[in-house]
C-alpha cells in the first residue's frame, strides 16, 4: 500500500536526481527525463547521437547519481559474449581445482553498453537475457541480476564502417530509444566553460539509493491511467501497422512492420513515469505524446520504398499522432 | 464532506442524456421538417383541399418524431470512460475524471483516489461547461422550427404556395376562358354536363378546343363574316317574331356560306374561327329552342311544345331533328293518308340542294336532316305511289294541318306563307335568278349555291338572315310592306307546280307544302 508520504518522498527523490544530472549534462533535459523514465519502468534505453555528444558522460552521471553499481561496456567487433557476461575459470583452492563463474561487466547496476552496435550479433545477443529477463545463463548456470537494472546503450548513425545493426529482438528490448542531438549554443558555451575551466567535470553525489528506485517504480505502476487512453494508446500502436485499419497512409506506404505489443507497454508505462515524474498523480495525454515517439521510433521496421526515399520513423510517427484521435 | 463521486458521475451522465437526446430531437426536427415542408407542397398539389386535421398532423409529425428522438437520444447509455475523458478535454483536467473514474471501477483506495477526488471536487462546480450543447445542435433546432413554421404558412394560408402552384394553370389561363372545364370523355358530346347554359351541350369538341385558345385569339370578332351581328339581329327578330323583311344580298350570303365552308373544313389555324362558330351555334341553338316554341304550339305537338317551351332544357342537336322528324311523321300519320313524293333527285339530286327549312345549330347536321327527310319522302313516294296507282286516291290532305292553319293552300289567301325569322341554321339557298325564281328555276335546280342578287330585304328591321333559309328554286317574291325591309312571301302555288312539273306526287307535294307550312307563319301573326 503505497502511502502519501511514499510518493512525496519518491517525487522529491527523483527531482533531486534530476536536477543532479542536470548540473552536470547541459542541456538534454529530455535525455535525462528518458532515462529516469526507463529506470523506473525497469526498462533500458537506447542513445543514439553522433560521438561527443555527452551520451557516455550522461550514463555516468546517472549511475553517479544514483549511487548504484555501474559497469562500462565498450562493444568492439571482437568482443565476445563471455566477455560481457562473464566465464567460468579454473580455479584451484587448497590444493583442488575447480570451475568457478566469473562474472562479467553485465553484473551492476547500470550498465553503459557503448556504441553497442560494433559488436557481433552473437555478442549483442548476449545482452537479451540480462535486458529482459534480468537473468544471465552461463552454462548450465543462470544468475539473476541485482535491481536495479538498467542497460544504457548508445550508437553511432554516421558511422556505418564496421558495425552490425542491432537485431529487431534485441532493439525491441529497449523500453525507449533517445536521439541525442547537438547542443545550442547556450549550451555550447557552458559545456565548454564546464570542461576547460576549474577541476573539471565532477560527476554528482550519490541522491538516491536502489530502495528509491524501486518504490519509484511500485509507485508508477500504481498510478492510474483512463481506460480511454489505454485505448487511445492501443490505437496509436495499431495505427503504425500498415495492414491496420487506424493506421494513416503513410503508414501503409512505407511501413513493413509496425510497433510490438511491447510498444503499448511502454508507452503505457512510460507514460505514468512522466507523469510521476511530472508530479502528477495521473497519466495523462501530455504524458502520452511525451513518450511517444521514443517508445516507437525504434521499433517501426521500414519498407524498401520507405528506406530509398529517405521516410524517417519519426516523420510517420507525426502522422500517426496526428491523425489518431484520442476519444 | 467527503466527496461524492458516484453522483457526479450520475448528473453527468443525465446531463449527458439529456444534451444528446436534444441533439438527436434537433436533428430529427430539422429534417423532418424539410419533409414536412416537401409534404405540405406535395399535398397542396395534389389535394389542395385538405382538412385541418391533416394540417395539424402534418405540422405536428415532425414534433412527435422530435420527441420520439429525444426519448430515444436520452435513453442511449453513455460510454462513461469516453464520456469523461470528453470531459476531462473540455475542462483541460489532465484527464483526472477519467482517471478518478478508472480508480474507482477497480475499487479499493489509495493516495491517487484520495488526491483525484480532491482535485475533482474542486473543479466539480464547474464541469458543466464540459458538457454543453453543440452550436450545430442551435442552428438545427432554429431551422428545424423555421421549417415547420414555413410548412405552417403554406399549410395554413388559402393562398399558400401549393395551392398557387395548383391554381396557377387557372390563373394563368385567365386568356383561356374555360380551360378548367373537363374535358369530355371519349364518346361524351357534351363537355358542360351539368351547365345551366340550355346550349351547353351543343358545345363540341371544337369548341372547347377553341375555347383553349387565348382570348386574344377569339376575343376579336370577324369582321367580315359579321356573323354576330347577324346572330343578335336573329335572336331580336326571334323575340319580336317579326315578320320577313328585306334580306341581305346574294353575295354576301354566298360569302357567308363559303366561310363556313372553309370553317369545317379548316383543321387548327381556323380554331378560333370555329370555337366562334360553335358558340354562336350555341346561341342559335338557344334561339331556336325558342323558335320551335310557335310551331310546336301551331302543331299542338305536347312534346314539342314541352322541349321548346322550356330552354332550360338541354336540347341536343339529335334532339331537334328527331322532334321535327317527328312532327312531321305524325303529320303523316293524322292526315290519314301517305304524301307521294318523287324522288329527291327531282329537286336536283344533289343533296346539297334540298328544298327544305330547317333548325339546326349545325350546318351538317342540317344537311344530313335533309337528306333523310328526302330519302324519306322518296320511299313514301315510292311506295305510295304503288298503292296510288292501286287505290287511285292521293288526293288526301292533312286535316290537322288544314285545321289549324288559316292559309292553308286551297284556301286561297293561304298560298303565300310568310316565313318566320326564328329559324336557326343555314339553308342552302341557290338559282342564279335568285329569290323568286321563275320556271326557269326547274333547270336550274341542279345547281348549288347562293343567290348572287343584292336582296331588298331585311327580316325585322334589321336582319338579313333570312336568305340562308330558301333554296334555289324556291319561289320567292317580296312585297311591300308597313316596314321598310319589306316582306319576303312565299308562292306556294307556283312552288306546288314546279314540282308538279318535275313529276313529284302530289302526296310528295303536299307533304314539301307542309313542311312550309309548319316552318313558317301566317301574315299578322308575329
Amino acid at each position: 500500500m503505497i502511502s502519501e508520504q511514499d510518493f512525496q518522498t519518491a517525487t522529491a527523490t527523483f527531482e533531486r536526481l534530476g536536477s543532479a544530472i542536470a548540473d552536470v549534462i547541459v542541456g538534454h533535459q529530455d535525455i535525462v527525463r528518458f532515462a529516469l523514465i526507463a529506470l523506473l519502468c525497469r526498462g533500458n534505453i537506447l542513445f543514439e547521437g553522433v560521438p561527443g555528444l555527452g551520451k557516455t558522460l550522461l550514463v555516468r552521471t546517472l549511475a553517479s547519481a544514483l549511487g548504484l553499481k555501474f559497469s562500462r561496456i565498450q562493444f568492439t567487433p571482437d568482443l565476445m559474449p563471455a566477455d560481457i557476461v562473464g566465464t567460468d575459470i579454473i580455479t584451484e583452492e587448497n590444493g583442488h581445482r575447480r570451475f568457478s563463474f566469473a562474472a562479467g561487466p553485465i553484473f551492476a547496476h547500470v550498465i553503459l553498453a557503448d556504441e553497442i552496435n560494433r559488436a557481433t550479433p552473437k555478442t549483442q545477443s548476449a545482452l537479451l537475457e540480462a535486458m529482459e529477463e534480468r537473468t544471465v545463463t552461463v552454462g548450465t548456470n543462470t544468475y539473476p541480476l541485482e535491481e536495479p537494472y538498467i542497460v544504457l546503450a548508445t550508437q553511432n548513425p554516421i558511422e556505418m564502417e564496421g558495425t552490425y545493426p542491432l537485431p529487431e529482438a534485441q532493439i525491441d528490448r529497449f523500453l525507449l530509444k533517445a536521439n541525442v542531438t547537438f547542443p545550442l549554443l547556450d549550451d555550447l558555451v557552458r559545456i565548454t566553460e564546464r570542461n576547460t575551466e576549474g577541476a573539471g567535470i565532477q560527476l554528482p553525489e550519490a541522491t538516491a539509493t536502489a530502495s528509491d528506485i524501486l518504490t519509484g517504480r511500485q509507485i508508477v505502476r500504481a498510478i492510474p491511467i483512463a481506460a480511454a487512453l489505454r485505448e487511445y494508446i492501443g490505437r496509436l500502436v495499431l495505427a503504425t501497422h500498415p495492414e491496420s485499419e487506424y493506421s494513416p497512409v503513410q503508414v501503409k506506404d512505407y511501413v513493413e512492420y509496425g510497433a510490438s505489443p511491447r510498444a503499448a507497454i511502454a508507452l503505457v508505462m512510460g507514460a505514468k513515469a512522466h507523469a510521476f515524474l511530472a508530479g502528477e498523480i495521473n497519466v495523462r495525454r501530455v504524458d502520452i505524446e511525451a513518450i511517444f515517439k521514443a517508445a516507437l521510433t525504434h521499433r517501426l521496421v521500414l519498407n524498401f520504398r520507405g528506406e530509398a526515399e529517405g521516410v524517417s520513423a519519426d516523420m510517420l510517427l507525426d502522422d500517426v499522432w496526428n491523425k489518431t484521435q484520442a476519444n | 464532506m467527503r466527496f461524492d463521486f458516484s453522483r457526479f458521475l450520475l448528473k453527468i451522465e443525465q446531463r449527458f442524456r439529456r444534451i444528446h437526446g436534444f441533439s438527436l430531437a434537433c436533428r430529427t426536427l430539422f429534417y423532418a421538417s424539410i419533409a414536412c415542408v416537401a409534404v405540405n407542397l406535395v399535398l397542396g398539389g395534389l389535394a389542395p383541399e385538405r382538412t385541418a386535421d391533416l394540417g395539424i398532423f402534418v405540422l405536428l409529425l415532425p414534433v412527435m418524431l422530435a420527441a420520439a428522438a429525444f426519448v430515444r437520444g436520452w435513453w442511449k447509455r453513455p460510454d462513461l470512460p469516453h464520456l469523461l475523458l470528453q470531459l476531462d478535454d473540455e475542462l483541460d483536467s489532465g484527464a483526472r475524471i477519467s482517471s478518478l473514474y478508472e480508480v474507482d471501477i477497480r475499487g479499493g483506495g489509495s493516495i491517487f483516489r484520495t488526491q483525484l477526488e480532491s482535485r475533482v471536487e474542486s473543479m466539480s462546480a464547474d464541469w458543466k461547461r464540459g458538457i454543453r450543447l453543440p452550436r450545430r445542435t442551435i442552428g438545427l433546432l432554429s431551422a428545424g422550427i423555421a421549417g415547420i413554421l414555413v410548412a405552417g404558412v403554406v399549410l395554413m394560408l388559402p393562398g399558400s404556395l401549393p395551392m398557387a402552384v395548383s391554381q396557377l394553370p387557372t390563373q394563368k389561363s385567365e386568356g383561356w376562358p374555360v380551360q378548367a372545364q373537363v374535358m369530355p370523355e371519349p364518346g361524351q358530346d357534351s363537355v358542360y354536363p351539368a351547365s345551366n347554359d340550355v346550349a351547353a351541350p351543343l358545345e363540341s369538341f371544337e369548341e372547347t378546343a377553341f375555347l383553349q385558345l387565348p382570348s386574344h385569339q377569339s376575343a376579336q370578332p370577324d369582321s367580315d363574316l359579321s356573323l354576330d351581328s347577324i346572330l343578335d339581329d336573329l335572336s331580336t327578330l326571334a323575340a319580336s317574331q317579326t315578320h320577313v323583311g328585306t334580306g341581305p344580298s346574294a353575295q354576301e350570303l354566298k360569302d357567308l356560306a363559303e366561310t363556313q365552308g372553309e370553317i369545317g373544313s379548316t383543321p387548327a389555324p381556323a380554331r378560333a374561327q370555329q370555337g366562334h362558330m360553335a358558340t354562336d351555334s350555341r346561341r342559335l341553338a338557344q334561339q331556336g329552342t325558342q323558335a320551335l316554341g310557335d310551331p310546336a304550339a301551331q302543331v299542338g305537338h305536347p312534346e314539342m311544345e314541352q322541349s321548346s317551351g322550356h330552354p332550360e332544357s338541354e336540347l341536343a342537336l339529335d334532339s331537334i331533328t328527331d322532334k321535327l322528324q317527328d312532327i312531321i311523321d305524325q303529320l303523316d300519320t293524322s292526315s290519314g293518308e301517305s304524301a307521294a313524293v318523287t324522288d329527291s333527285a327531282d329537286f336536283g339530286g344533289d343533296s346539297e340542294t334540298r328544298p327544305t327549312t330547317a333548325i339546326f345549330a349545325d350546318q351538317q347536321a342540317g344537311q344530313q336532316f335533309l337528306e333523310q327527310t328526302a330519302r324519306q319522302l322518296a320511299d313514301q313516294a315510292t311506295a305510295e305511289q304503288e298503292s296510288t296507282d292501286q287505290n287511285g286516291d292521293s288526293q288526301q290532305q292533312p286535316s290537322y294541318q288544314r285545321a289549324r292553319d288559316p292559309h292553308q293552300p286551297g284556301e286561297g289567301a293561304s298560298d303565300n306563307i310568310q316565313l318566320t325569322a326564328d329559324l336557326d341554321d343555314q339553308l342552302l339557298a341557290g338559282g342564279e335568278d335568285g329569290i323568286g325564281g321563275t320556271s326557269d328555276d326547274i333547270h336550274q335546280l341542279g345547281e348549288v349555291g347562293f343567290i348572287d342578287e343584292q336582296a331588298p330585304f331585311t327580316v325585322g328591321t334589321q336582319g338579313e338572315f333570312i336568305n340562308e333559309f330558301v333554296t334555289q328554286g324556291v319561289p320567292v317574291e317580296i312585297v311591300p310592306s308597313q316596314n321598310q325591309a319589306g316582306t319576303h312571301i312565299i308562292d306556294f302555288e307556283r312552288m306546288e307546280s314546279i314540282l308538279h312539273e318535275r313529276g313529284l306526287p302530289d302526296e310528295g307535294v303536299d307533304a314539301i307544302r307542309r313542311y312550309f307550312e309548319l316552318i313558317t307563319q301566317p301574315e299578322g301573326e308575329s
